[in-house]
């Protein structure tokens, strides 16, 4: 009854503080949060219905799937306690165990360690053993108390792929310690002969099953603690998962006074003892002080944590998200994991709730949804910066000092919650927060995919620009010692430091990873050298001025700056004068030398400059090689990123003008566009290879003329006038240009109602472009025909395909270069990446299914829906990230929707979506329409994707996708981009072998005559027409005669192979008097009766296709077995 | 692969006709290529489909040259026996002939000039309609049929007979023998020459352009003329035809749609007038979320099937 009564006052208040939030939110919700905010979440949908009006449109859209999936993500991550009480009973025998380890006697350290020596355990002493001389003693008494903390205690664990981990705080007694015990080390000597002696009484105990290992608490050496799993065997039956409980040692809170521990004071004490007045000016050490103070702490934050999960209900829950978030971004408490995990979570949105911003509300309210706890954190991360504005709740003392990393500081219990995150890893939260936050107001994309789902741990994903550095060249050369977590941070926060300052804006972010301590037998000193390792640093770049040449530093009148910059960069530095007349310090690099971007040499110079040479020598830029392979050729210096492709506007525009120009012509026109040229995959290799330029396509101009009358209303006679018209532009061209050609390119004339002709105009540059009259009214009378013709009328047919065709040529297909030449201006890289992709799509065989377009649009995906991460800064990135959404995309049930233009236009994604419905309810088996990608300039989204790629085709897109994702998120850094490239060629049915030279020699003797020389002088034999591409005309013969019952591989670019697969549906059929491919008739024994039967007749079939290649296929071989 | 023993005699009334193919380097495997022949029963009947063969099955480089030299002198027969070859999809040269051929059949005597004239522009414009060929020879993908008529019945008797005589022969005839230089040849020969014939000459081309604006001009006027008298004129039962082209017609029809939006836009207003109405209206509302959010769930549920369980 009592129980009722609370809930029903909880309800209540809880509808009271909604709507109080409501009208405190109002503005901001609105401005970022859009509708994704679902409120009360624990309600059930009738209460919803009931409510007010404003709910209803918190379940009308997106948010209502958000939130059902947040449910599903909720139920399936977590453990189910209610199975899981073996472990309480392991937990209790372990407990048994520890209690009755008997006391020792205080003894000397020397004495302590040779007793745990004799019985074979290595006291796992923090960094540097205690000298052996010290007066004080260790000893072991009964722990004062035995607890279950951490997020197995919060009911608030995730479940993982390596068991569930229990942390088991024992609370050593404080009879062992000595009020000074807390300077240098001694309070962590003893604690590491405590940890010993606990780890020999349970190993020695014959009845306690249990494995046991030394590990590093958060990977900080002060805190060695026991890794206790279950042993092989188990008693407690067949489906228990695998347990690891983690030994960590507490001490009680009044142990030491917080006030010695503030972050400020030093507690190790180098030399003598000397006067308090000294001690002042001491480094701080705030990192032991935390730590020693976080182990007086194990308690208080579990009971603070608990207090907080009974004012709030969705605490655990958002703590379950903030988790979630945590680890598929690769955070975590430890030193590795940049020192802020679920712990640091969890008491981040404690503290939020107690703190108030500057107009005395509180940053999160008790009564938020979890959702909305998980966000307003996430906000509070991404935009208050801790560095400079440290964040103090309760400030029991007030903040004096000047540190390096950022401070949230729990006022009342004396500790910052953030002690162990350097201010590389706090930048990397900071951004991936932003990304996040970003992302969560982007209500195009699957947020809760990107959010929650995706695994965002592989750097060379998620930073532009990655490279390895040797820990071993940081250190000075001298010395031998194993390098210690310490020695690591040191330098690598050194590191941070050089490369901070010298990349200035280049870098957004600067991520030093640091190495990961491994766990050791009890039975061994700890072995933690770490100087064999290699810190992982991962860039974040500003795209635009990344690679720029010249660095232009202070001004040279800064005599504080300017010296300073000097010193850092040595005899690099000069002074320059600028256009405005300012001078200033300034670098200057060369744009390339070899294979190495500007990026790689001014990192290689500065670390050659303050570390060593072998420093600069042995970095491994991982991006810079990447990109070598991936582009395979020698890159110029911009071509990490790869600047907009080389447009030859200057004659264009000059055409266009000259077009513009003409006079006497029946028709005035209207408007004249050039339409911007596709981005080629990489043009010069192409240009290297073959001697031949002439394969990338003319740029399209399309020529509008004023609308009348005249034009015909038929179809065919508009396709006629349309030629009738290019010819008389040619002409006037001709007469009023010199040395400007012209030639009529027949384009497709089998169907009369699509566009016959262009005029291909070539000038004296030698720059060709292909004109084509775009006719507005041919669009209605199109549509007329579509819409009188039946289904079987061969018009019909011949109608949607001029109607497709003139939406690629006149309308859709203008738009979308228009697009792609705007953004990639916005995007340095998106170019490049392009390239790449389409790269990756010719190596992989699909040039015929996959469009340039998709392809565009695929990549531009990435750019302008970076998801969790930010745009990519680099063209290596770009590709890594193309593939891994290609191969998360489910076409089958998603469309992919674009938002190509500025500004948000809900009509068109909604009509999109409506399209995207439609589709899939007309032809659910896909025939027509595989993938769906429409944009908010395209909401047809089937304008490059209408039967090609076909369902099988993109099957096979997606599943070397997939393949080329895995190899990139299993290699991580090590990944060769080769490759990625390697076509499976075994996986075809059959390979037709083609004979290149004979291709490239067809087009290179083009390439000796000036171009169309050969259409004023068309009797000579050997002149070939420009953009001659043999193979593509086969394999595109190829298609149109079995492509029923074949699907053909190839790459369009310079693939030396055909690559079949027999289409298993269409191998034996029954008798038809229309055949399209060569059968062998079979008779089939079915229910008594011969039934007439016909099977395709595959030598027969690849006879055929020997006989129409000829000259051109060197070999055809069979793959399969049969 | 397949011997034709393997092969039945028969399949659905045709008789198989196979025939060896001549391997290439390219592909040394000796094939065999399976006609299916039968006597010619079009669904229209013609006088010539008594003497005809019908023939399905072809390879794609047939052409007529080939189908007359294989039922003739492959098959042993004198030549000259048959008479003409038509594929599916049949080549122009046919068409052109056959309205032609109708027209003669039903001479029309009183409007016969006139009718005639009329045709003479249909014809124009059928024939400057398709711009010059880009391929020098014709492949047979659509369908792959074709019917053989010979001179008599007697000698497409005597054919099918030599054709079902071919699957005891120990040398089956061999498809496109000593007919490699008196085609256009395939490979890269071809393809190069489609390049040629994508750029024709700007004159030809212009010839044609103009030949067919100006037919099209002409029947053009003479439908306009046409209508033009229709308008006019009434008809037996004294109607007069309302078409096309009418001086104020577009006009007026523009007019009526703007009435009817305006119209439209009218009623829209009242539709909350009553209480009922937009109580109803909210209750709709209501039931349209529920159905949503239960489309969602079932959604998510389809999409939780489809993906397992999320392991972190």
């Amino acid at each position: 009854m009592a129980n009722k009564m609370a809930n029903e006052m909880a309800n209540e208040m809880a509808t009271h503080q909604h709507k109080r939030r409501k009208l405190a939110l109002t503005q901001q919700e609105q401005a970022t949060l859009g509708g994704a905010i679902v409120p009360r979440l624990d309600r059930s949908f009738d209460v919803d219905i009931q409510n007010s009006g404003d709910t209803y449109d918190s379940i009308a859209n997106n948010s209502s799937i958000f939130k059902l999936k947040l449910d599903h993500l909720l139920e399936t991550v977590q453990p189910v306690y209610h199975k899981l009480s073996h472990i309480d009973d392991t937990l209790r025998e372990l407990k048994r165990c520890i209690e009755n380890i008997p006391d020792h006697e205080p003894m000397t350290i020397t004495e302590g360690e040779n007793l745990m020596k004799a019985r074979n355990i290595y006291v796992p002493w923090p960094e540097q053993r205690p000298s052996r001389d010290v007066a004080y003693t260790v000893s072991y008494r009964r722990p004062s108390s035995i607890f279950v903390i951490g997020s197995y205690a919060r009911r608030s664990a995730l479940r993982s792929r390596n068991g569930l981990t229990v942390d088991l705080a024992i609370t050593m007694p404080s009879k062992l310690f000595q009020p000074k015990d807390y300077l240098n080390h001694r309070y962590f000597y003893k604690r590491a002969y405590f940890l010993a002696a606990i780890a020999d009484g349970i190993s020695n105990r014959t009845d306690c099953h249990f494995h046991l290992e030394f590990s590093y608490q958060s990977d900080s050496p002060l805190q060695p603690i026991l890794i206790a799993s279950t042993k092989g065997e188990d008693s407690y039956g067949p489906h228990r998962s695998d347990i690891r409980i983690r030994l960590l040692i507490a001490a009680d809170a009044n142990l030491f006074p917080a006030a010695k521990l503030h972050p400020a004071k030093n507690c190790i004490r180098t030399g003598k003892l000397s006067g308090s007045r000294e001690n002042v000016l001491k480094p701080p050490t705030a990192f032991y002080n935390a730590s020693l103070r976080s182990e007086c702490l194990s308690m208080s934050y579990l009971k603070f944590l608990h207090s907080t999960s009974m004012n709030a209900d969705t605490f655990p829950a958002a703590c379950v998200l903030g988790s979630v978030w945590l680890q598929q971004r690769g955070f975590g408490s430890s030193l590795s994991g940049g020192g802020f995990g679920s712990f640091e979570w969890a008491c981040t949105i404690a503290l939020l709730m107690q703190m108030t911003d500057q107009n005395g509300r509180s940053i999160l309210s008790k009564g938020y949804s979890h959702y909305q706890t998980f966000k307003a954190t996430l906000r509070y991360l991404a935009h208050r910066d801790l560095v400079s504005d440290p964040a103090i709740v309760k400030p029991g003392a007030q903040w004096f000092q000047e540190t390096a990393g950022p401070i949230l500081f729990d006022g009342a219990r004396g500790m910052n919650i953030l002690f162990k995150m350097s201010q590389s890893s706090y930048g990397a939260l900071r951004c991936a927060a932003k990304a996040t936050v970003n992302l969560l107001s982007d209500s195009t994309v699957d947020q809760f995919e990107s959010c929650f789902i995706m695994k965002l741990d592989v750097p060379t994903c998620c930073y532009d620009y990655t490279m390895e550095i040797p820990i071993g060249v940081c250190k000075e050369a001298s010395s031998n010692t194993p390098m210690s977590v310490f020695d690591a941070a040191e330098r690598s926060s050194h590191l941070y430091r050089i490369l901070h300052e010298g990349l200035s804006d280049r870098a957004r972010l600067l991520n030093i990873r640091q190495p990961a301590t491994r766990t050791w037998s009890i039975n061994s000193p700890a072995n933690n050298d770490l100087s064999s390792s290699y810190i992982p640093v991962g860039l974040l770049l500003n795209a635009d001025v990344a690679f720029r040449t010249i660095d232009k530093g202070p001004l040279a009148d800064d005599k504080e700056k300017a010296a300073r910059f000097r010193a850092f960069w040595g005899e690099k530095a000069e002074l320059r004068r600028f256009n405005d007349g300012s001078i200033h310090e300034t670098l200057s690099w060369t744009p390339q030398e070899g294979d190495q971007s500007v990026l790689a040499r001014s990192m290689r110079y500065m670390l050659e400059k303050h570390l060593s040479k072998e420093a600069a020598r042995s970095i491994r830029m991982i991006s810079e090689s990447q990109t070598t392979m991936i582009s395979s050729e020698q890159i110029t210096s911009s071509s990490v990123v790869l600047s907009s492709s080389s447009r030859p506007s200057p004659d264009l525009d000059d055409l266009l003008q000259r077009i513009q120009n003409l006079e006497s012509l029946p028709l005035n026109i209207h408007q004249v566009t050039g339409v911007d040229p596709p981005i080629s995959e990489s043009p010069s290799r192409r240009s290297l290879k073959h001697g031949n330029s002439a394969q990338t396509e003319p740029l399209a101009i399309n020529i509008q003329f004023e609308g009348s009358s005249r034009w015909p209303q038929d179809l065919v006679a508009v396709q006629k006038a349309k030629v009738a018209f290019l010819l008389k532009v040619a002409e006037q061209l001709e007469a009023t240009t010199a040395g400007l050609s012209t030639s009529l390119r027949l384009e497709d004339n089998t169907n009369l109602f699509s566009n016959a002709a262009a005029m291909v105009v070539s000038n004296p540059a030698d720059s060709t472009f292909q004109l084509r009259v775009h006719h507005e009214g041919e669009e209605s009378l199109v549509l007329e025909k579509l819409a009188r013709g039946s289904k079987s009328d061969p018009e019909r047919g011949m109608a949607a395909a001029a109607l497709s065709n003139y939406k690629q040529k006149f309308v859709q297909g203008p738009m979308h270069r228009q697009a792609l030449s705007s953004l990639s201006s916005r995007f340095p890289a998106l170019s490049a990446s392009v390239g790449a992709m389409k790269k990756w799509r010719d190596r992989h065989l699909l040039s015929n299914y996959v469009s340039n377009e998709l392809i565009e649009l695929l990549t531009l995906r990435t750019f302008v829906h970076p998801g969790p991460f930010d745009p990519p800064g680099t063209m290596v990135t770009g590709f890594f990230r193309t593939l891994l959404f290609i191969s998360r995309w489910d076409w089958r049930s998603e469309p992919l929707i674009l938002q190509l233009r500025t500004g948000l236009d809900k009509h068109a994604m909604q009509a999109a979506k409506q399209r995207f419905e439609a589709w899939r309810n007309i032809d659910p088996a896909m025939n027509k329409l595989a993938m769906f990608v429409g944009s908010d300039i395209d909401p047809s989204g089937a304008t490059w994707t209408d039967k090609k790629p076909s369902k099988v085709a993109a099957a096979r897109f997606t599943s070397l996708a997939t393949a080329a994702a895995n190899l990139i998120q299993e290699q991580g850094l090590g990944l060769c981009c080769d490759d990625l490239f390697k076509p499976a060629l075994a996986d075809y049915d059959f390979i037709i072998r083609l004979d290149l030279d004979l291709n490239s020699r067809a087009s290179s003797s083009v390439q000796n005559q000036t171009a169309f020389k050969n259409l004023q002088s068309r009797s000579h034999e050997a002149a070939h027409p420009q953009g001659c591409n043999l193979i593509a005309s086969l394999a595109d013969e190829l298609e149109s005669l079995y492509g029923n019952r074949i699907v053909f591989f190839y790459d369009i670019m310079d693939g030396d192979v055909i690559c079949g697969l027999w289409n298993p549906i269409a191998a034996s059929t029954s008798w038809k008097v229309k055949s399209d491919m060569p059968t062998i008739p079979r008779t089939v024994h079915k229910d008594g009766q011969d039934i007439d039967s016909v099977e395709i007749n595959r030598n027969g079939t690849l006879a055929e296709i020997a006989r129409l290649g000829g000259d051109l296929i060197k070999s055809i071989e069979i793959t399969s077995s049969q | 692969m397949d011997t034709p023993e393997d092969v039945p005699a028969q399949i659905a009334g045709y008789t198989i006709f196979p025939l060896s193919i001549p391997s290439l380097p390219s592909f040394p495997v000796s094939a065999v290529h399976y006609l299916y022949v039968a006597p010619h029963q079009p669904k229209v009947p013609s006088p010539t489909a008594s003497r005809s063969l019908f023939l399905t099955n072809t390879p794609f480089d047939s052409t007529e040259l080939h189908l007359k030299i294989l039922f003739s002198t492959q098959l042993g027969l004198p030549s000259g026996r048959v008479e003409d070859v038509e594929f599916e999809g049949r080549s122009r040269r046919n068409d052109s002939v056959e309205p032609a051929a109708s027209h003669d059949a039903n001479p029309t005597s009183s409007k016969k000039r006139k009718r005639s004239k009329e045709l003479d522009y249909e014809r124009e414009l059928e024939s400057a309609t398709t711009l010059p060929a880009v391929w020098d020879r014709e492949l047979r993908s659509n369908g792959r049929t074709a019917v053989i008529r010979f001179v008599d019945r007697s000698s497409m008797e005597t054919a099918l007979k030599a054709i079902k005589a071919v699957r005891k022969r120990r040398h089956k005839p061999i498809w496109g023998e000593g007919l490699q230089d008196k085609l256009p040849p395939l490979g890269s020969a071809r393809y190069l020459k489609h390049h040629e014939l994508l750029f024709p000459d700007k004159s030809k081309i212009l010839e044609n352009v103009n030949k067919y604006m100006t037919a099209y001009a002409a029947r053009e006027d003479a439908q306009k003329k046409l209508h033009a008298r229709q308008r006019q004129e009434p008809d037996e039962e004294g109607f007069i035809t309302v078409g096309r082209g009418g001086k104020s017609n577009a006009a007026r029809q523009e007019a009526a749609q703007a009435l009817a939006v305006k119209q439209k836009e009218k009623q829209k207003g009242l539709e909350d007038f009553y209480r009922f109405q937009s109580r109803e209206k909210n209750k709709q509302r209501a039931g349209e979320l529920k159905r949503r959010f239960d489309e969602d769930r079932e959604k998510v549920r389809q999409m939780r099937d489809r993906r397992g369980k999320l392991m972190v």
